[in-house]
């Protein structure tokens, strides 16, 4: 559109990051959890990978030694909490269309919770590997699960999401011998975007890699604990 | 994302006009932002949302003008700064692990201010709307 040439105009220079505010409460929450003795876990994923059914089993295995509570978050319904409702504490956060989480409303989960003291808060994110990738949560450990019946060339295709997450949790492995997908090329694709990605296979509903999920989760919340003292 | 920048344009909007001794109200009309391969923001999507979210309000005939930053890194072993190509995340000459340097962040670079027209004009901030 034409402006008027007589009219003064100013450029202001910013050169400001977008999100710093949503970035620092993200890092204060994260710090205060970690104070608290809480290790946060980001459970990121396509839909359908098995993040909640990761989580039952997890809750199974781990609920009676430590105290856990899950935030899952979805669009609609809460389904997904009713699952886990009678395992754990959990706490359904709808999102009522938007794909992702984002920092406050996990608070008000959490607050939803009586903001008990915790060994381990899960927060299942909504199913979608774009996003949430964008989306700091105060988690001190993310996540990203990549079922057989995905492409094993999908970290090349999603990577801010493998490059900020610490493991890579590589589900549904029961299904191997009806699918292409190889286990060394998915962990070699995201090996290529974060070499320091742990990488977990597992078939939760016949227990595989669950004892090396759970060694995972107690050795980040020790060093969490360690460095936090 | 979008959202995000007009509350920090509304802000620094804000910050001049009251710095500015005129006591002249002034509009926002270009917005220039960086965006790079690991931002997580896709450049038309940006000005779709752009354009939906100053609909009808005080900003409806800024532009946004989005410049493409690359992705760069920092070798951890060996010191040594490049850029990073098909998303391979290590050190070309050591192979060593390496920290992201830039293209990884939603920047604004600056915005571009006027005197603001009479009255002929929406009132409302693009901010004002915010979702609970």
């Amino acid at each position: 559109m034409a402006s008027d040439s007589q009219t003064p105009a100013t450029s202001i220079v910013v050169r400001r990051t977008v999100g710093e505010q949503a970035a620092v409460d993200a890092e204060a929450e994260r710090r205060r959890l970690a104070a608290r003795g809480t290790l946060v876990v980001n459970l990121l994923s396509s839909p359908g990978a098995g993040k909640t059914t990761l989580l039952e089993q997890t809750a199974r295995r781990m609920g009676s030694d430590w105290r856990i509570a899950v935030l899952v978050g979805d669009l609609e319904t809460d389904r997904d909490a009713q699952r886990l409702q009678g395992l754990v504490p959990t706490a359904q956060l709808t999102t009522g269309g938007a794909c992702h989480l984002e920092l406050p409303l996990v608070q008000r989960g959490l607050a939803a919770l009586g903001d008990p003291e915790l060994d381990f808060l899960f927060i299942e994110n909504v199913g979608n590997l774009v996003c949430p990738a964008s989306h700091d949560l105060g988690e001190h450990l993310r996540v990203v699960l990549v079922s057989t019946t995905e492409g094993d060339d999908k970290p090349g295709k999603y990577p801010k999401m493998f490059r900020t997450s610490q493991v890579m949790l590589v589900t549904k492995i029961d299904l191997l011998p009806y699918v292409p997908f190889q286990v060394e090329h998915v962990i070699a694709d995201a090996r290529r975007i974060q070499p320091q990605l742990e990488a977990i296979p597992i078939g939760a509903l016949q227990g595989e890699g669950l004892d090396q999920w759970q060694r995972c989760l107690i050795d980040a919340r020790q060093r969490l604990t360690a460095s936090s003292s | 994302m979008i959202r995000a920048l007009l509350e920090l344009v509304e802000q620094v909007r804000a910050e001049h006009q009251a710095a500015e001794a005129t006591g002249d109200s002034v509009e926002v009309f270009q917005v220039h932002v960086e965006v790079g391969p690991l931002t997580g923001a896709e450049p038309d999507l940006l000005q779709s949302a752009f354009r939906s979210l100053t609909q009808e309000t005080s900003m409806d005939q800024a532009t946004l003008r989005i410049s493409a930053v690359p992705l760069t890194a920092s070798c951890l072993e060996c010191g040594e700064n490049f850029e990073i190509v098909e998303f391979r995340f290590f050190c070309p000459h050591c192979q060593g692990h390496v920290r992201v340097t830039g293209g990884d962040s939603f920047q604004l670079v600056s915005i571009d201010v006027r005197p603001s027209a009479p009255q002929s004009r929406p009132s409302k901030l693009p901010s004002s709307d915010r979702e609970s």
